[in-house]
């Protein structure tokens, strides 16, 4: 195929023949990558592969119908949910907990947190969510921890801290009414140009996690502003996740 | 189907057309992309189902179907900007993405292969020897293929059809087509492109009704 001259009326009919097979994912391997490149140039083959699959498409939505097994769709939400969380490194851990309001729809449930593309699911129901960053290097962090031991302390709050397996703790999640904070304290760091770290929800134990919101955790704070998590700032107002229905 | 929106919507075919105040197909990708799981459930079920029954019928296994679809879905969620890359509309371009998928894990399963496609080489032999064997086209062209997609591919001249039905049903390449009907490989490839375009007039101008094709 290799003597293929694009000039030529014929060899392009050669090629608009090829388009048939790569519609049909039919190609060898040597009239793909002959394909390929001239696919990517010639509009008129681009036209008639677009025909092709569309006309494949009608003839697949005439095929009889199957009803996929209920299971289907869970098993892809999980299947999403799993590629979210397990890109990188997890850091399992462990969950100490707090009630301060005795509020029964918070659940004790299993905590977890991922480096890189990093995952904290938790299992909490009708809340807002507030992501918050802590870090402890300067007199931003100060800031936060104050505004963490308010929480803490505010009638109706609870609290749970999240530790690695050796007992250091990184994390606390707060919620007080309507809201869930996440309060950072000793996770690494990300670079939110390429990764985030992802809040996840848990909403029952065969009910499969989804994310909440996202939030990057900086190196330092300091000026400008550390944007730890979310679009917070020190004193201002964090990012809200609304959990879906 | 819903949230169709190129120009194979309005055509008569199976699909649906969308229905007012429905989000579009596009403007749910654009969700996926900000990691929307609703929007993922929602084409999930506007099109899990003609997934599922393509993805079945080409790898004649119901598991080996489930693991297709989920990895279509799942390749959606990974990387949603490939369907902006791509041309057309998006559930042509799902289902394109199925087959492709489908296809190639019957390649990778050389014994799963051999079991589906029996019928169509079957077919295909007994049909060169002594004319269509009628147990054996009923096996694939009624079990497999449906009435209506029968009726759309009869209409074709039978070695246009052939060539289709193992390529794109049984998942032989152009050359392997070739070779199981003892056909030139450029014979082929011409039988395939004139087939696909008149099989584009047949689905254009609609099917007819059940039971009425053959």
């Amino acid at each position: 195929m290799s003597e293929l001259d694009l000039t030529d009326a014929r060899s392009h009919q050669r090629f608009e023949e090829l388009a048939a097979g790569w519609a049909l994912h039919g190609l060898d391997v040597s009239d793909e990558q002959l394909f390929q490149p001239h696919l990517d140039s010639c509009e008129g083959c681009q036209r008639t592969v677009d025909e092709l699959v569309d006309t494949l498409g009608d003839l697949a939505f005439e095929l009889p119908s199957d009803e996929p097994p209920a299971t289907l769709g869970d098993r892809i939400r999980a299947a999403a949910a799993h590629y979210e969380a397990g890109s990188v490194r997890p850091l399992i851990l462990s969950v100490s907990r707090k009630d301060r309001s005795r509020r029964p729809t918070v659940r004790s449930v299993p905590w977890m947190v991922t480096a890189a593309a990093a995952v904290i699911v938790v299992a909490l129901g009708g809340w807002n969510v507030v992501l918050r960053g802590s870090q402890t290097s300067d007199s931003h962090a100060t800031v936060q921890q104050q505004h963490l031991i308010h929480q803490l302390l505010a009638p109706g709050s609870q609290s749970t801290a999240l530790s690695t397996s050796d007992g250091h703790r990184v994390a606390y999640v707060v919620t007080s009414g309507a809201d869930l904070e996440v309060v950072t304290d000793g996770v690494a760091a990300n670079d939110s140009a390429r990764t985030r770290y992802w809040l996840w929800g848990v909403w029952g134990a065969n009910t499969a996690p989804r994310p909440l919101g996202s939030f990057s955790v900086s190196g330092r704070c300091g000026a400008p502003p550390c944007r730890s998590v979310g679009g917070w700032q020190a004193g201002g107002q964090g990012d809200r996740f609304r959990r879906e229905s | 189907m819903v949230g169709q929106t190129s120009s194979g919507a309005s055509r008569a075919s199976g699909r649906r057309t969308a229905e007012p105040g429905e989000t579009s197909d596009a403007e749910l990708m654009a969700q996926v992309a900000e990691r929307n799981t609703s929007a993922l459930d929602t084409l999930y079920e506007r099109y899990g189902k003609p997934a599922y029954s393509l993805a079945r019928r080409i790898t004649g296994d119901e598991g080996f179907a489930q693991d297709v679809v989920q990895d279509v879905f799942l390749a959606l969620w990974k990387d949603p900007d490939s369907y902006h890359r791509a041309r057309g509309g998006f559930a042509s371009w799902l289902l394109s993405v199925t087959h492709h998928k489908a296809v190639d894990a019957v390649r990778r399963e050389e014994s799963l292969r051999r079991r589906r496609s029996l019928a169509t080489q079957e077919f295909l032999v007994e049909q060169n020897a002594n004319g269509v064997s009628q147990a054996v086209y009923d096996r694939v062209w009624t079990t497999v293929i449906g009435e209506r997609v029968r009726g759309a591919l009869s209409q074709l001249p039978s070695p246009q059809r052939d060539a289709l039905v193992l390529a794109y049903f049984g998942g032989y390449t152009q050359r392997e087509v070739a070779t199981l009907t003892n056909t030139a490989l450029g014979t082929v490839k011409t039988r395939m492109l004139a087939g696909m375009r008149r099989l584009r007039v047949v689905l254009g101008a609609g099917l007819a009704p059940e039971g009425g094709a053959l």
